[in-house]
């Protein structure tokens, strides 16, 4: 199925899980927040969250500094 | 009811439908704590001194240094070695001697957190840490007081109102406690008008807030600066967070 990632398009397998999805990407998950389309899913969740056919993903690196 | 003075100087602001002299004069009867008077948090009192923010309290224990220069806009080569609030206070009273200055020499603790959240309409995070930007978090929820945090690293940025009242999440749903960043400012860099677009806009949503408009609560704003592109995301409450859901929520 197709997804993007940041605006760019990726084909990943079927009802891929969040999690799953950083794996296969190799994406250091240590200090990243992302949504969805558009929601913010939590960390908590990202092992059962599945992703659908033309699913948004925004991965947003964190920031502390100022 | 606005002075000669004032409605000269606050012209540009009365001249605006959406503030006007209803909304100068919340403003000016406003008081703002700002937390960090580093890249952030010099644009951002600028605009709100100058705006006509009536009260704002600065909080920050440190000194200026060289290497602070490139982007914090208030402070000049005399200043490295002097503390920030002083510098920060007296740069603010000669842009507008309207507003009322409170200069607190400390770092943000439980103690003065607590002395100084409690009294402000609303709190600017623009510290440089994020130990620091937990506390603060928790602080305000626990004295239910609107957040607006900012934070930048090399060419992003990123931007958060935050109402503790409100049914979305907070700043530790978003980066709960396991997240760790290995870079800050110092040790990554930062280019320097990525922190004055952040802090402008926190003092944007702040001077919205006051003049009581409806401010985008709960959604991330980042900024890519090489791209130039805004992203954003809605931000739920976390059922696990200690903060604000859940069972284990704080203290409230």
């Amino acid at each position: 199925m197709q997804i993007t990632v940041n605006g760019k398009p990726e084909t990943v397998n079927n009802s891929l899980r969040l999690s799953e999805f950083f794996e296969h990407q190799q994406i250091n998950t240590a200090a990243i927040a992302v949504a969805v389309n558009g929601v913010v899913i939590h960390r908590e969740n990202w092992h059962e969250h599945r992703l659908n056919h033309n699913d948004s993903l925004t991965v947003i690196q964190a920031v502390a500094g100022g | 009811m606005l002075t000669d003075q004032q409605a000269l100087r606050y012209s540009s602001n009365l001249l605006i439908d959406s503030i006007g002299e209803n909304g100068q004069q919340r403003l000016l009867d406003s008081q703002v704590l700002i937390i960090g008077l580093g890249g952030l948090g010099t644009p951002a009192s600028q605009y709100l001194a100058s705006s006509g923010v009536g009260q704002l309290t600065l909080m920050d224990h440190d000194q200026v240094s060289l290497s602070n220069l490139q982007r914090q806009t208030l402070y000049g080569s005399n200043d490295v070695g002097s503390l920030k609030v002083t510098q920060a206070a007296q740069r603010l009273s000669e842009i507008n001697p309207d507003v009322d200055i409170t200069a607190l020499s400390q770092a943000a603790s439980e103690d003065t957190l607590r002395d100084h959240i409690g009294t402000s309409d609303i709190v600017l995070d623009c510290t440089d840490n994020r130990d620091t930007r937990y506390l603060i978090n928790r602080y305000c929820y626990w004295l239910n007081k609107p957040l607006i945090s900012g934070a930048a690293r090399g060419f992003n940025g990123q931007v958060l109102a935050l109402k503790p009242s409100a049914d979305h999440g907070c700043y530790q749903c978003l980066y709960p406690t396991s997240v760790k960043e290995p870079l800050n400012c110092t040790n990554a860099g930062i280019a320097a008008p990525i922190v004055g677009i952040i802090g402008a806009m926190q003092a944007l949503l702040a001077i919205q807030y006051l003049t009581q408009h409806h401010l985008p609560w709960g959604r991330l704003q980042s900024f890519d600066g090489l791209i130039h592109q805004w992203q954003q995301a809605e931000l739920p409450k976390s059922t696990t967070c200690p903060i604000c859901g859940g069972e284990h929520a704080n203290n409230r």
